[in-house]
């Protein structure tokens, strides 16, 4: 039976905005290992399929007033494989900046010492300010972004491939190590790459680690489509997050794959309280720790130039669909009215959301109505679980997995316990086979 | 305060023996996993070793039938040994030939943050024709690049990482929750850099390292690695056979330092070392002699035909000096291979045999063996060590946790009855175990 899938992301003190100001975070143990090993082992305990961190190779704006440095992932995540035990273990990496053979090393190697718990998310990097630490003046186009993702993930994945998972035979007895036809080169020659291989690391225990993806643009459904075996997403309302699951399974489909396999996972933000009077007031606690004049000029952005500067903050979220441009886009301003008229919130408590979920779904309530939600989006098709972006840590990840977990557990959504030792099996994910070995490393051809 | 004996456990595979996966008591099946790594750095921290020190290769070497060759990433092994120790240090080797400044910068800078301050980098420059091939371009084009050029970048990238760990003040984090001011931009500042290689605006995406620097290491012997390590090298490490060339060799080093403004004891110099122990000489021996006899021999025959450009080494007697005419010039054995060098110009001085050869390759691929009981190897490493021509060494196990175990419960004891070697850890970080300074912020003013 389909199991809800749970990912704990991790970001800084927690998702919120502002929240390294709030006395239910430590702003000061966030670059420390230990900090690093208590989420993830109450991440574990919660039985979550993995711990995942996001990265940009950049020091992103607004480092004054938020936490925005961040350690190397595969850093953190290879002293977690020391630390945990069975939770996967994903990182982000990117294919605009860096190379495959190194990244194909370093997440087989991650693979190795975690015993099989390691998974690549996929990103093409899209912060401008990345390239000028990388040498190039300006990001690559969209297009030329993709080509080159594309490219880097085939190369990527035939490096894990070029080992048989018996090519170490270490016979005493006739003193071989290894067997050159179990190991064969890569000889990849593309657009932007060229690479002989094989990989000086033996195939990884999960044969491959587990790609995730994160795109939603066309060009990321098409990446998404060939690689991903999970995918993360940002989705507010349930039919739009069904609609987006059905087109991303057509073309999975398309490309001749099983949709079936790849579990969809929103991000989410949730703010919990005992009753939902106490919810709110944490969620309102929150957003006092933000900007509103930065959350007004976000808006305003988003809604085609509309000012609401001089709206009263506390009352009922303005009717903005009637105030915005004709020719601004509409969508935004849609979404924004629906969700305000459904929870009656202000414009100040939309402020809040916004800042809490960095573009991702902040539910606020009690841990029956978060897990109620869960499950109503799981059972229409809109989830196969979700990528848990607790607002403050470590409490929100805690509260979470102390009250809204067993909820899941009781109704049969989550499972008892981990079914595996891997991150392929916390997924439901196949080991991929190895292709059919062909041209075989020899010892002739190798000794020149 | 008095000078201190330096020991870093460097550890391949399942040893450094050519055979050490055929014999007892090693589990080359498990070699890949943390266990393997975690158990080795444990034992060497429970001997308050300096640091492990993981070596690098960007290719699957070409023989690889015989021998384990493949290698796991040094700083994502070096990562999850943050979480398995305390205070062992931390050293994984990075190329500044296939890789990055920002991305390198950012990895040790985390190694350092995770690991409490213990990190350090082992600077190399990469030569290899098969390394390049993994790291093509577009159509086939492979970056080779020439010795100096490879220097001249190796320098850059060093200058390039530096600026990046120093664009953070320590103090850069000041976390006013009244005031909602997280960091102070003043003391966060870009690198803006333009060399001939790299062009990096920074600033790093991670705060000043524990160590304001991880400590930086270097291993190459030829001039320009010389060179460079004089300038920017902390920890160097060497092979080296004969007392007095080693001495010859740490007082080169020194001058060199000295002329680009250092101290000496900015720079500490770590021959390696293969110790095979024995309760008496003649049980060292054998046990040697039984090492060699496991097998392996293909092997080495491969790679020293390989390393002699491809001459066919199976017609020649094995008892009998290698011939001089086929023993290439020192000066034709340039670059990265100057380890070789010193192999060939061994066999010529002592006019090896073929078989004695193919031992040195086999026991130490290039580094010093020494065979005897452990109060031999303490004395030698004590006479060394006070002479001037180490400042302590970097031990190269021939079996896997065996030869580890040994020097650490027989050796290590003898090196503190001899007040060399320190009882356990004063400080926490890599830096306070050498006695190196904590860097101060390049651009800071002092006062």
């Amino acid at each position: 039976m389909a199991e809800l899938h749970l990912t704990l992301f991790v970001n800084g003190v927690g998702h919120h905005e502002g929240v390294w100001r709030s006395p239910r975070t430590d702003p000061a143990r966030a670059h420390g290992l230990g900090w690093f090993t208590e989420l993830a082992r109450t991440a574990e305990r919660g039985l979550f399929d993995a711990v995942f961190l996001a990265d940009v190779p950049v020091l992103a704006a607004g480092a004054e007033r938020d936490v925005q440095e961040r350690l190397d992932p595969v850093s953190v995540l290879s002293a977690l494989a020391g630390t945990t035990e069975r939770i996967g273990l994903i990182g982000t990496a990117s294919t605009t900046y860096g190379d495959p053979f190194t990244l194909a090393r370093q997440f087989a190697t991650l693979d190795h010492l975690s015993g099989g718990r390691a998974g690549w998310n996929v990103v093409t990097t899209s912060i401008p300010a990345a390239a000028e630490n990388f040498g190039a003046a300006e990001l690559p186009d969209h297009a030329t972004r993709y080509r080159r993702a594309h490219e880097f993930v085939e190369v990527v994945t035939g490096l894990w491939d070029g080992w048989a998972d018996h090519a170490l035979v270490r016979d005493r007895v006739l003193g071989r190590y290894l067997d050159p036809a179990r190991v064969r080169r890569l000889d990849h020659r593309g657009e932007h790459f060229s690479v002989r291989g094989p990989l000086n690391v033996p195939r990884p225990p999960q044969g491959r680690p587990v790609l995730v993806q994160a795109g939603s643009s066309a060009a990321g459904i098409g990446l998404a489509a060939r690689f991903a075996e999970t995918v993360f997403t940002a989705q507010w309302e349930i039919d739009e997050a069904a609609r987006f699951a059905v087109e991303l399974r057509a073309a999975i489909a398309v490309a001749g794959r099983d949709p079936a396999t790849v579990p969809i996972l929103p991000g989410l933000v949730p703010i919990l309280g005992g009753t939902e009077t106490d919810a709110r007031r944490l969620a309102a606690e929150f957003a006092a720790l933000t900007d509103t004049a930065v959350g007004i000029s976000l808006l305003r952005n988003q809604l085609g130039g509309l000012d609401l500067s001089g709206d009263d903050l506390d009352a009922p979220f303005p009717d903005v669909l009637s105030r915005i441009a004709p020719s601004a886009p509409q969508h935004r301003a849609r979404l924004l009215t629906r969700l305000a008229a459904a929870e009656r919130l202000s414009l100040r408590e939309v402020l809040g959301r916004l800042a809490g979920g960095h573009g991702h779904r902040v539910v606020v309530g009690t841990p029956e109505q978060i897990a109620a939600e869960l499950g109503a989006w799981f059972r229409a098709g809109a989830a196969d679980g979700f990528t848990v972006m607790p607002a403050d840590l470590p409490q929100g990840l805690t509260d979470f997995v102390d009250h809204v977990v067993p909820l899941l557990r009781r109704s049969g959504l989550t499972r008892p316990d981990y079914r595996g030792t891997t991150l392929r099996n916390h997924l439901g994910l196949a080991r991929p086979q190895v292709p059919i070995q062909s041209s075989p490393v020899t010892a002739g051809e190798e000794r020149r | 305060m008095s000078r201190e004996l330096h020991l870093t456990l460097f550890p391949l595979g399942v040893g450094h023996h050519e055979a050490a996966w055929l014999a007892e008591g090693t589990d080359p099946a498990g070699m890949h996993g943390l266990a393997h790594f975690a158990g080795l750095a444990r034992i060497a921290e429970a001997a308050a070793f300096d640091a492990v020190f993981l070596a690098d290769q960007l290719s699957l070497r070409d023989i690889v039938e015989f021998n384990p060759h493949e290698k796991l990433d040094p700083l994502v092994v070096l990562g999850a040994l943050a979480a398995s120790t305390e205070r062992i240090g931390l050293v994984g080797t990075a190329s500044t030939t296939f890789a990055e400044p920002y991305a390198v910068a950012r990895q040790f800078a985390s190694l350092d943050h995770v690991s409490g301050g213990r990190a350090g980098w082992n600077i190399v420059t990469t030569a290899e024709a098969e390394a390049s091939e993994n790291f093509g371009g577009p159509d086939g084009v492979t970056p080779r690049r020439p010795h100096e050029e490879r220097y001249a970048r190796a320098a850059e990238f060093v200058e390039v990482t530096r600026g990046l760990w120093d664009g953070w003040a320590d103090d850069a984090l000041v976390r006013d929750r009244g005031t909602g001011r997280y960091a102070d931009p003043a003391r966060i500042t870009e690198s803006r850099h333009r060399g001939a290689h790299f062009s990096v605006r920074g600033p790093l995406n991670v705060p000043r390292p524990p160590q304001g620097h991880p400590v930086l290491v270097q291993a190459g012997a030829s001039e320009p690695g010389l060179e460079f390590a004089a300038r920017v090298a902390e920890l160097v490490f060497t092979a080296q056979y004969d007392h007095d060339e080693s001495l010859a060799f740490t007082r080169d080093l020194q001058a060199r330092a000295a002329r680009h403004g250092r101290r000496p004891d900015e720079v500490l110099v770590l021959p390696g070392l293969i110790p095979v122990l024995g309760a008496t000489e003649e049980e060292a021996r054998h046990r040697e002699s039984a090492l060699h006899a496991l097998g392996g021999g293909e092997h080495s025959l491969g790679l020293l035909s390989w390393l002699l450009g491809g001459v066919d080494l199976r017609k020649l007697p094995l008892d009998a000096p290698v011939p001089d005419a086929i023993l290439p010039a020192e000066d034709e054995v340039g670059g990265q291979r100057a380890r070789f060098a010193l192999l060939v110009r061994l066999a010529r001085r002592e006019r090896l045999t073929l078989r004695q050869l193919l031992h040195q390759i086999a026991g130490g691929h290039g580094h010093r063996v020494i065979v005897g009981t452990p109060e031999q190897v303490a004395a030698d490493i004590e006479r060394w060590f006070r002479s001037g021509a180490a400042d302590g060494f970097n031990v190269m196990p021939p079996v896997l946790p065996a030869g580890l175990e040994e020097f650490t419960e027989q050796v290590v004891p003898l090196l503190r009855r001899a007040g060399i070697f320190r009882e356990g850890y004063a400080g926490t970080t890599l830096r306070e175990h050498l006695g190196l300074l904590r860097p101060v912020r390049t651009g800071e003013l002092v006062g």
